[in-house]
């Protein structure tokens, strides 16, 4: 796949979104496997606006995860746009029941979370990534094929709605750094 | 100590006894080789087993002592730990070395176990090494 931006994903129409509180480890909720979800359910349009606004407003937040504001279900908006690490960018999107198809190239990157503020942690994640999902209204299936820092993110939500935090990847003894606030 | 060239291609190469552990297996291999051939035969060397331990929950007293606690009763030593604890959320790391025939399984289980009645979360994986 040659990098460089991709046309975005059309998102379905979405009801104004509402920034919801985010919460933090060790809440229980960020541990629960999510459950899969009808995407045309009215409750699961209005979390991915929600998701949406929620990751809008925190600077520098490219993903929120449906666990992020405790809700265990397998929901998160993801937007990459403009970040410096970006290549292939899909824009901003929420995925329903995500799945990944393929995943290669493993490197270690150092990456942070709303839910885990004061810490960042050394990762090795796929920098080459194919993941299935469905559109939040429409339930259109969608597969994307991403890469670099979009790709590192979109593992990060796949592992919130797994119920998993970075800090079940870290790469070692030495590999979590302490953070001095999450801006 | 025998040991075989890693290909198996080459030949059997011998080596001065040691005091090392064996694997079992490798005890049996080197006595069904010797039944058909009358000599030693090759044996494979013994590696320790290295993991990671990831724990992260609520921070309460006796995380670090019941969980190392589970690894030092299945043998296994921790040679690098460290630990954080930020805002209520206890994190710790640990490095470990387990013995050539430790059950990692077992161990996961137990640690499983442990974690769920101290109300964290533990993993426990290969450790990723780059090789340069």
């Amino acid at each position: 796949m040659t990098a460089g931006s991709q046309p975005g994903v059309v998102l379905p129409a979405l009801p104004p979104g509402r920034v919801r509180p985010v919460v933090r480890a060790p809440d229980p909720v960020l541990s629960q496997p999510g459950a899969q979800v009808d995407p045309a359910d009215p409750d699961v349009v209005q979390l991915a606006a929600d998701l949406l606004a929620t990751r809008r407003a925190h600077p520098g937040c490219v993903g929120v995860a449906a666990h992020q504001v405790g809700v265990p279900w397998r929901v998160f908006a993801v937007d990459v746009t403009d970040h410096p690490k970006t290549r292939t960018c899909h824009g901003p999107f929420v995925l329903c029941n995500p799945t990944v198809i393929e995943a290669s190239r493993r490197e270690r990157g150092r990456e942070g979370c709303l839910s885990v503020p004061d810490l960042t942690g050394d990762v090795r994640r796929a920098r080459r990534l194919v993941v299935t999902g469905t559109l939040p209204v429409t339930g259109a299936s969608i597969t994307l094929a991403t890469d670099a820092f979009e790709a590192v993110c979109l593992q990060h939500e796949l592992d919130h709605v797994e119920g998993l935090l970075f800090l079940d990847r870290v790469a070692g003894a030495h590999a979590l750094h302490a953070r001095q606030a999450y801006q | 100590m025998l040991s075989a060239e890693p290909s198996g291609a080459g030949p059997v190469r011998a080596e001065p006894a040691t005091d090392g552990p064996r694997h079992p297996a490798d005890a049996a291999s080197a006595v069904d080789a010797g039944e058909r051939t009358g000599v030693p035969g090759p044996v494979q060397r013994s590696e320790p087993v290295v993991r990671l331990l990831r724990v992260h929950g609520a921070d309460r007293p006796g995380i670090v002592s019941a969980l190392t606690a589970v690894v030092a009763a299945a043998g296994g030593s921790i040679t690098d730990l460290t630990t954080r604890l930020r805002a209520g959320l206890y994190v710790l790391l640990a490095e470990l070395v387990l013995p050539a025939d430790a059950d990692a399984d077992q161990l996961t289980a137990k640690l499983r176990d442990e974690a769920d009645r101290l109300g964290v979360e533990a993993t426990l994986s290969h450790l990723d090494a780059d090789e340069l």
